[in-house]
């Protein structure tokens, strides 16, 4: 069986309205985290969620908790 | 057939098979009442609400300015749990004079704001406009108000952690920036290297200072444009560039500049933005790539 969680931030046009809105109830730290790696990996806020949540699901651990980390700049997350 | 069944049968209408979301339901319920726009905000979490729908940048800009001064009449009907009926904004200028100043001169001239609830449960409020003022039919406010308990039922279904939604504190009005401007807030700390919270501070600061409604405008601008790296000249310059005398026809109105691309900018702040870009940098920036010209 599959246990691949779903990306929160697919950009599925189909489901515009329902991931938007998913990801626009995100705690702050998470939004702030974004801006920050996207400014450190000089890509697009998208793009930042979606680093952000696979840096998450590799390491095993929560969102939440990677993106305080990198609000708090105890983690800094580097190019693959 | 009863009025929520109707409704109901409209925002089935307007989703044409896809799933119902609460910018369907609004988007029906514009319809119905004959408003201009609309706009919904969720509550998020304690003390947070975030904007989820906006039918245009008007809408946009009145839940922006509600979330950031803290009242309005969606704050009311959250706070109230009763529709707040405004058929005329100018004349509630002294009821929110935080509030009227900014989105009046935009051309709203009538607001609607419904509670979003469930058996007392506050999921969040939304706002029906109009450029004309007036009231509403007693059959629209009916009819609003069914929309405004179908859109609560959405949101609740499909809200990540409804349980908290429970335990929030029914006095207090939720507020809270968009996302965007937390984004634009760690975009700022990482590049001036600031915490988050003086970053936030910054984006306020230049808002008021450059008299925008509300620290989403010039956030949103910025994070919405691809791969844009700013330096610290660039932020004072993206609020003055936004400050312009009529920020509201579209930037994607203009060839080019192609609707849906992310570029939020106001048509007229385009060119301001450009030329500041310009003398700051010293060199021609790709900039946006959604401006729709090049420096």
């Amino acid at each position: 069986m599959n246990t691949e969680p779903e990306s929160q931030f697919e950009a599925d046009p189909e489901a515009g309205a329902e991931s938007g809105f998913e990801q626009a109830l995100l705690p702050a730290q998470i939004h702030q985290a974004a801006g920050m790696v996207a400014v450190h990996l000089d890509t697009t806020i998208q793009d930042a969620y979606h680093r952000l949540e696979s840096y998450a699901r590799s390491s095993g651990r929560d969102l939440d908790d990677i993106a305080s980390d990198v609000v708090g700049r105890r983690l800094r997350i580097e190019s693959p | 057939m009863d009025r929520h069944e109707r409704a109901w049968q409209r925002v089935q209408e307007h989703a044409a098979g896809r799933q119902v979301s609460v910018d369907v339901v609004y988007a029906a319920a514009a319809q119905t009442v004959g408003a201009d726009g609309y706009a919904v905000a969720l509550v998020s979490g304690p003390g947070m609400r975030t904007l989820v729908a906006a039918s245009d940048r008007i809408a946009e800009l009145i839940e922006d300015v509600q979330l950031s001064s803290g009242e309005g009449p969606c704050t009311d009907a959250y706070t109230g749990l009763a529709p707040v009926i405004v058929p005329d904004v100018q004349a509630a200028a002294d009821r929110w004079p935080g509030f009227v100043p900014a989105v009046a001169p935009v051309g709203v001239r009538a607001l609607f704001a419904f509670p979003m609830q469930l058996g007392g449960v506050r999921v969040g409020a939304a706002d029906l406009y109009r450029r004309r003022p007036g009231p509403l039919t007693p059959a629209q406010l009916a009819d609003a108000r069914a929309f405004a308990d179908i859109a609560a039922q959405v949101a609740f279904r499909q809200h990540p952690d409804p349980k908290t939604l429970a335990a929030l504190a029914a006095d207090r009005p939720p507020h809270g920036y968009p996302p965007v401007v937390h984004q634009a807030a760690g975009m700022l700390a990482a590049q001036l290297d600031l915490n988050i919270a003086e970053a936030i501070s910054r984006l306020r600061a230049y808002s008021y200072l450059h008299d925008n409604p509300s620290p989403g405008w010039p956030a949103r601008s910025w994070t919405a444009s691809p791969r844009w790296t700013s330096t610290t000249a660039t932020i004072p310059a993206m609020t003055r560039a936004i400050h312009e005398p009529d920020p509201f026809p579209r930037c994607g109105a203009r060839a080019g500049c192609v609707t849906g691309s992310g570029c939020l900018f106001p048509l007229g702040a385009c060119d301001g933005y450009a030329a500041v870009v310009q003398e700051n940098l010293g060199t021609a920036d790709s900039g946006p790539e959604c401006m729709g010209r090049t420096l």
